[in-house]
């Protein structure tokens, strides 16, 4: 292990700080952080961005809470500098730092980088380089921190594998104490040691370990009777400047694009009591006048109206605003909305995901017209006048119909929402919509499906825009081109690390950003790794081929996404298992199960 | 509308906080209330919010020793058992110098404390003696020009300049000399006090750190 100096880095950095945006991002010292002295153990949580996007990161403040719980052990947090500092540091060689002692990363025990999605890649470089330690893990040996992956994108490590010594595979909240413990008490052991060894723990990857055969994903079955954590209270205003609450876990509605609802089974709900509990509690510490109940579908939580009515009562003339993120997609979702909106009705989000209900019944979206209309109707008229519909273009099957049917479903539905506010007030409503271009993801029942051309994405994207929209919808879309590269590395092998790699050298940081991303970077990238980004992303992989991902086991068996694939060709839908009974998904096994305070209702 | 408290806190904005922005200062500052757990105001209407008012801004970089902002209480609570609240909830990060409740009726703070105390410390290239007589002509001028956007603001020193600069007769730790100098502000723009030093430092000297000591009301002075 590496002995942490506690050499702060504070006087080199705060003579930028007057020549950078936005200093607050480096100066630590917000209500709420852990300064732990004397530890004997030191592990840094690095968000792969800027601080106002990782410090708004849920798995970065888990990681932070639970790791300084251990005796004798300090979690710090890291963030990638903006551009501005990280220039001056080089020029002044000054390596990436924490941010509650200042210190090197390279003094730590162990850095913990969370990616949540693609286009993090050439950031986890940045964060490397910047560290000033060997990207690659074979280039690095005992002298230098344990460097470890986790978050979504570890459901296909091999792009990344390469620059990690490890990965954590799904939940990592008791296996990450597991880990420490293990490199604590294999503190003299040689590198290729420790790492077979932690090969062992369930849930972690070891891309240099040759003999693991399959990985499974770690399921964390003390969410429900955990209370959740206490955020940082940050100055700058970050992305989420409010405290979140994860109020459930998993969802099994099943849409068949959806990684995170394959990949965080089974449902797991925490009781309206706990979440009362952890909301006052959460206010008190934090001081914030916000909470939001998040999780990939708060709506479907059992108690939900329960929940929304106690936090209503608790909160009534307090100046504390209670929020859900998105709502299900029906009169009952804007119901609940309506709980706690109050006067602030600023805007509803509904994801139709697609036109047709041809389309919708592919993706197992599982709701119709009806639903959609109801859930329009309920909010204009009940005081909405604004709201955001999420479509997606170039999924599976996919026709010019289908295309031209979300602009017709627009319509109707902007149409509905005008018919359903008072005469005077129509030149108000408002509808956005906002489509995203389809990246098929591994542990999904698309992962074999490729994605479509970019000419043919684009073509789709004027098709739409063309198609005729009311002049109160506000139509916006992804950046096809960035779409591209995330699809090329959800996918991809490890041949795909060069390619980041190769990216970053042509300057590609914050590539998810549109005012930093330059495709052509990529293109340069591209042709220097000789890799092509339309062959990586357009590729469709047979089902009997074996993919770069095979060895990671989500939980969902590929029996049954295979099923489900068969299932969308023939425009069949799946129940969701929380409402419904079991499909046999494969996740279900021993301890792991469904957990929810009552019984759910449609 | 029942009774309500005005509570002036003082505070301190210094070392790493000198850092904040004018706004990120406001925020921490209303988190700060709520989690010390006072009984504060919430006004009514649309957009319900924490009855509260922040003195003079100060910019990114510039610490402040003695800052003021004011919330309404709809309790009266004693102002040591305040000042104990608040600093718990500041958490050794924010210094709360001292509580008082005054007249929930008078001006706001922007326009009652319009006095700014400061104090630069120079790294000078010149002695002392040298600084202060290119001070004192800076003043003698009796107005300065400065670089405002893509045009030039003017400011009349005898109104702006409410105590012209002096070299103290002690340095700091460093070697560096202490400036002081009072800057009245103002709604339409206020002077900076580095603006005015720097039109006397010659080329090898440099403003090390700006630090607002106290804020004051004309009336009090
Ligand atoms: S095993 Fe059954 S109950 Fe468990 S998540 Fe899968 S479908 Fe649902």
């Amino acid at each position: 292990m590496t002995a942490k100096s506690n050499r702060s880095l504070w006087p080199d950095i705060e003579p930028l700080l007057s020549q950078v945006a936005k200093p607050s991002r480096y100066i630590d010292h917000e209500f709420n952080r852990v300064v732990k002295e004397n530890a004997k153990y030191h592990a840094v949580f690095v968000y792969p961005d800027s601080y106002e996007i990782g410090q708004s990161n849920q798995a970065v403040a888990l990681l932070y809470e639970i790791v300084n719980q251990i005796e004798d052990v300090a979690a710090e947090r890291a963030y990638l500098p903006w551009l501005d500092m990280a220039e001056l540091m080089r020029d002044r060689q000054i390596p990436l730092f924490s941010l509650e002692t200042m210190s090197p990363l390279a003094d730590f025990d162990l850095i913990g980088i969370t990616i949540s999605h693609e286009m993090a890649a050439t950031n986890i470089i940045e964060v490397i380089d910047l560290a000033g330690l060997p990207h690659r893990s074979a280039d690095r040996d005992s002298s230098h921190p344990l460097l470890i992956a986790g978050g979504p994108v570890c459901f296909n490590p091999e792009p990344f594998a390469p620059f990690f010594d490890m990965f954590v595979i799904g939940e990592a909240e008791d296996l990450i104490g597991e880990l420490i413990e293990l490199h604590r008490n294999m503190n003299n052991a040689d590198r290729t040691e420790l790492l077979e060894a932690m090969a062992a723990i369930d849930g972690v990857y070891v891309p240099a370990h040759q003999t693991q055969a399959t990985v499974n994903r770690r399921v964390f079955m003390g969410f429900s009777s955990t209370l959740p954590s206490t955020c940082l209270v940050p100055y700058n205003e970050v992305a989420h400047d409010r405290l979140t609450i994860e109020v459930l876990r998993g969802c099994t509605r099943g849409c068949r694009f959806c990684q995170a609802g394959m990949t965080y089974r089974p449902v797991r709900e925490r009781s309206a009591d706990a979440i009362v509990q952890a909301t006052t509690s959460g206010i008190a510490a934090t001081g914030f006048d916000e909470v939001s109940l998040t999780s990939l579908s708060t709506t479907d939580h059992s108690r939900i109206e329960s929940i929304l009515r106690r936090l209503n009562d608790r909160y009534r003339n307090t100046g504390v605003s209670i929020s859900i993120p998105s709502q299900r997609l029906d009169a009952f979702g804007v119901e609940m909305a309506y709980l706690v909106a109050g006067e602030r009705k600023t805007g509803l989000t509904f994801a139709p995901e697609a036109g047709s209900q041809r389309l919708r019944d592919v993706i197992n979206k599982n709701v119709t017209e009806q639903h959609l209309f109801g859930a329009i109707e309920a909010a204009y008229k009940a005081g909405w006048r604004r709201s955001k519909l999420y479509f997606m273009i170039g999924l599976p099957t996919e026709t010019d119909e289908d295309v031209l049917a979300i602009a017709d479903l627009a319509n109707r539905a902007y149409a509905l929402a005008k018919d359903c506010v008072p005469d005077k007030q129509r030149s108000q409503v408002r509808m956005s919509l906002s489509v995203a271009v389809f990246v098929p993801k591994p542990a999904t029942p698309f992962q074999w499906s490729g994605q479509l051309p970019l000419a043919e994405v684009k073509r789709r994207i004027e098709l739409l825009r063309q198609a005729g929209m009311a002049k109160g919808i506000d139509l916006s879309w992804h950046d096809p081109e960035v779409s591209q590269i995330e699809a090329a590395l959800s996918r991809a092998g490890r041949e795909a690390a060069d390619l980041i790699e190769a990216a970053w050298r042509e300057g590609a940081v914050f590539a998810s950003w549109s005012e930093c991303f330059d495709y052509q970077q990529w293109q340069r990238a591209a042709a220097t790794t000789e890799l092509d980004l339309a062959q990586l992303s357009e590729r469709s992989y047979p089902h009997d081929q074996a993919l770069p991902w095979q060895h990671i086991q989500s939980g969902v068996s590929v029996e049954f996404l295979l099923k489900e694939w068969q299932k969308a060709e023939l425009g069949l839908t799946t129940a969701d298992c929380s409402f419904d009974q079991c499909l046999n998904c494969g996740v279900c096994a021993g301890d792991v199960r469904i957990e929810t305070e009552g019984s759910r209702h449609e | 509308m029942s009774e309500q408290f005005r509570l002036r806190i003082v505070y301190a904005k210094q070392d790493r906080l000198r850092w904040l922005s004018h706004l990120e200062v406001m925020r921490a500052m209303e988190r700060l209330v709520r989690r010390s757990g006072l009984p504060y105001v919430v006004t009514q209407g649309f957009n319900r919010h924490m009855r509260f008012a922040i003195g003079p801004a100060l910019p990114v970089g510039t610490a402040g020793l003695n800052e003021l902002f004011d919330v309404w209480l709809t309790q009266y609570v004693a102002p040591s058992d305040a000042q104990t609240a608040l600093s718990q909830a500041a958490d050794d990060i924010i210094a709360i110098r001292k509580v008082q409740y005054v007249n929930p009726d008078a001006k706001g703070l922007q326009a009652t404390h319009t006095i700014n105390r400061y104090l630069l410390l120079v790294d000078s290239a010149v002695g002392a003696l040298e600084l202060q007589s290119a001070m004192d002509a800076v003043i003698a001028t009796g107005h300065l020009e400065l670089p405002h956007k893509k045009s030039t603001r003017s400011f009349d020193l005898s109104q702006t300049v409410a105590e012209s600069p002096v070299v103290l007769p002690t340095v700091d730790a460093d070697g560096y000399l202490l400036v002081s100098c009072a800057i009245v502000s103002s709604d339409t723009g206020s002077l900076r006090p580095e603006q005015l030093l720097a039109c006397a430092l010659d080329e090898g000297s440099r403003i090390v750190s700006v630090t607002r000591t106290a804020l004051e009301s004309p009336d009090t002075v």
